[in-house]
């Protein structure tokens, strides 16, 4: 069964590779569109990129976001998975896969982002890191939103304010462990509390997806 | 009692925009929490009329 | 005991038994507000430091109390929700949220309002008032859920599913607070602690006091007073609400 979910997620993924382009051509614009915005003698380039670019993850990752499980409602297969192995299996599988969708590229879009904002190459592995942890939060949050907005006719402005009030402390030990690695400063604490708070999320809300997935197709 | 006249008591010691402002929003919060249960019951009884209508046309 | 917890089962016993309820929760909010803010804005002596500008402090501290806990209250009615299936803690949670909102609204501009003399600033990017502005946002998600999941999922699975985003919500509001505290702090310590004498003396924190008790009567007030009618609502076309409410619902 979960060999059945898998080889359909992927399959839907090459079916549709814009899905997995479409967030990170917008989060590549943003990121280049920024510094345009800015007077360079009077802003530091390498503090910037880092800020910039977990607002730009936070921002892109929501966008469509309100369609993860539109299609398989549509679809029926969502009723088919509940009559048959229950939510929670296919909750889970649906958060693991788009969350490899959304990082594959991340990871590409990293060096970039040191390389345009000028940042130290060497602070590539802990950001890396970083990167990963807060995008899993961020799915997974984002993921409780387009359950709740399934079905809804306008879920993106939902989905923003009942995601980004709760997104708060992945941003700010985020930015913090970038800040640190950048200063050359002890980044462990920071990085500690963001996987605390991306386990406590990764444990409980796809529990929380499932139930209201459940309510929402009685 | 630490004011001596009324004009003092509206001045605060120079303060007196500031604590007026936020007693005057405290008001009106207030007022709009007391009223708001009323446009619940015009919903209700907009929605009664709506069927009557609704079952005299039947 | 059983009989007892059985009753609030009932919408009709809930609607009928509210209604005096409401009233003497009203009369005392009336009376502690009265006491608490004419005491505390007239007669309570001026502080050394801040002048008279300090008595903001009988609206705000209440109101950043209550915003806290209202919402705390409407993830505990959500969790009885899930668990106990009681049909009118939803719709008291419904009822409480816009006290809730207010009391943040509130507590924001009377925190500026306070910070402008004080810190000569009304705005400041510290722990304590960023994260109740975002507590704000969690309110407003909220007050989202409650008018628009009815549409595309029904209503007894919209109050569920609101009762879920409260206790995410309510798990989030410690580690939001604690991250912000993290990431800046400013503000004064709390100056008031329930376990230990405030540093205040008597003339100043027992009208504060009084005015908290005001505002704790005001929410069960204004939250069994819109309860009732979004009961009512709910419920409209029940037998019970024909025998209580002949005059409302009657025939023709």
């Amino acid at each position: 069964m979960i060999n059945a979910m898998l080889r359909r997620e992927w399959l839907l993924l090459w079916r549709r590779p814009q899905d997995m382009l479409q967030p990170i051509t917008l989060l590549l614009l943003l990121i280049l569109v920024f510094p345009m915005a800015l007077d360079l003698t009077q802003f530091s380039l390498p503090s910037l990129g880092w800020p910039v670019l977990l607002n730009a993850v936070l921002l892109s990752l929501l966008l469509g976001m309100e369609q993860l499980f539109a299609e398989d409602q549509r679809t029926g297969y969502l009723d088919q998975v509940r009559m048959s192995y229950g939510l929670y299996a296919y909750v889970l599988i649906k958060l693991v896969c788009h969350w490899l969708r959304v990082w594959l590229p991340l990871v590409v879009v990293l060096p970039l982002v040191i390389f345009f904002y000028q940042m130290p190459l060497s602070a590539l592995p802990v950001l890396l890191l970083a990167l990963s942890l807060a995008s899993a939060a961020v799915v997974v949050f984002a993921a409780f939103a387009a359950a709740l907005t399934l079905g809804l006719a306008r879920a993106g402005m939902l989905m923003a304010l009942l995601v980004l009030p709760l997104l708060v402390p992945v941003l700010v030990f985020a930015a913090a462990t970038g800040q640190a690695v950048l200063m050359v400063e002890p980044w462990q604490g920071a990085i500690l509390w963001l996987a605390a708070i991306t386990c406590l999320a990764w444990s409980l809300l796809p529990w929380a997806i499932s139930s209201v997935l459940e309510l929402a197709n009685h | 009692m630490p004011f001596d006249s009324l004009a003092e008591f509206w001045s605060m010691g120079g303060h007196g925009f500031y604590v007026w402002t936020v007693v005057l929003f405290f008001a009106l919060l207030l007022v709009l929490n007391l009223v708001s249960p009323s446009f619940i019951t015009r919903r209700i009884k907009a929605r009664l009329k709506r069927q009557q209508q609704l079952q005299q046309r039947r | 005991m059983w009989q007892w917890f059985h009753k609030w089962g009932s919408a009709k016993w809930f609607y009928q038994a509210s209604a005096a309820w409401s009233r003497v929760f009203g009369y005392f909010a009336l009376l502690f507000l009265t006491l608490g803010l004419v005491w505390g804005f007239v007669f309570a002596p001026a502080d050394y430091q801040m002048n008279h500008n300090y008595r903001i402090m009988y609206l705000h501290v209440p109101s950043a109390m209550l915003a806290q806990i209202t919402y705390l209250l409407i993830a505990i009615l959500g969790l009885v929700n899930l668990v106990w299936k009681i049909k009118i803690t939803p719709i008291l949670a419904r009822a409480v949220l816009p006290f809730g909102a207010s009391c943040v609204l509130l507590a924001l501009l009377s925190g500026a309002f306070w910070g402008r003399p004080t810190w000569g600033t009304y705005w400041i990017w510290d722990a304590r008032l960023t994260s109740t502005l975002f507590l704000f946002f969690l309110y407003m998600g909220l007050w989202a859920c409650y008018s628009l999941l009815p549409a595309s999922m029904g209503r007894n699975s919209a109050y569920k599913a609101a009762a879920i985003v409260a206790i995410v919500g309510s798990v989030n509001i410690p580690i939001i607070k604690f991250s912000v505290e993290w990431w800046n702090t400013l503000h004064q310590p709390a100056s008031i602690r329930l376990t230990q004498r405030p540093a205040m003396p008597a003339s100043m924190y027992l009208p504060l006091f009084a005015s908290i008790i005001g505002f704790y009567c005001l929410m069960v007030y204004l939250m069994l007073k819109r309860a009732r009618l979004l009961l009512l609502e709910d419920e409209l076309h029940k037998a019970w609400v024909k025998e209580v409410e002949p005059k409302l619902v009657g025939g023709s």
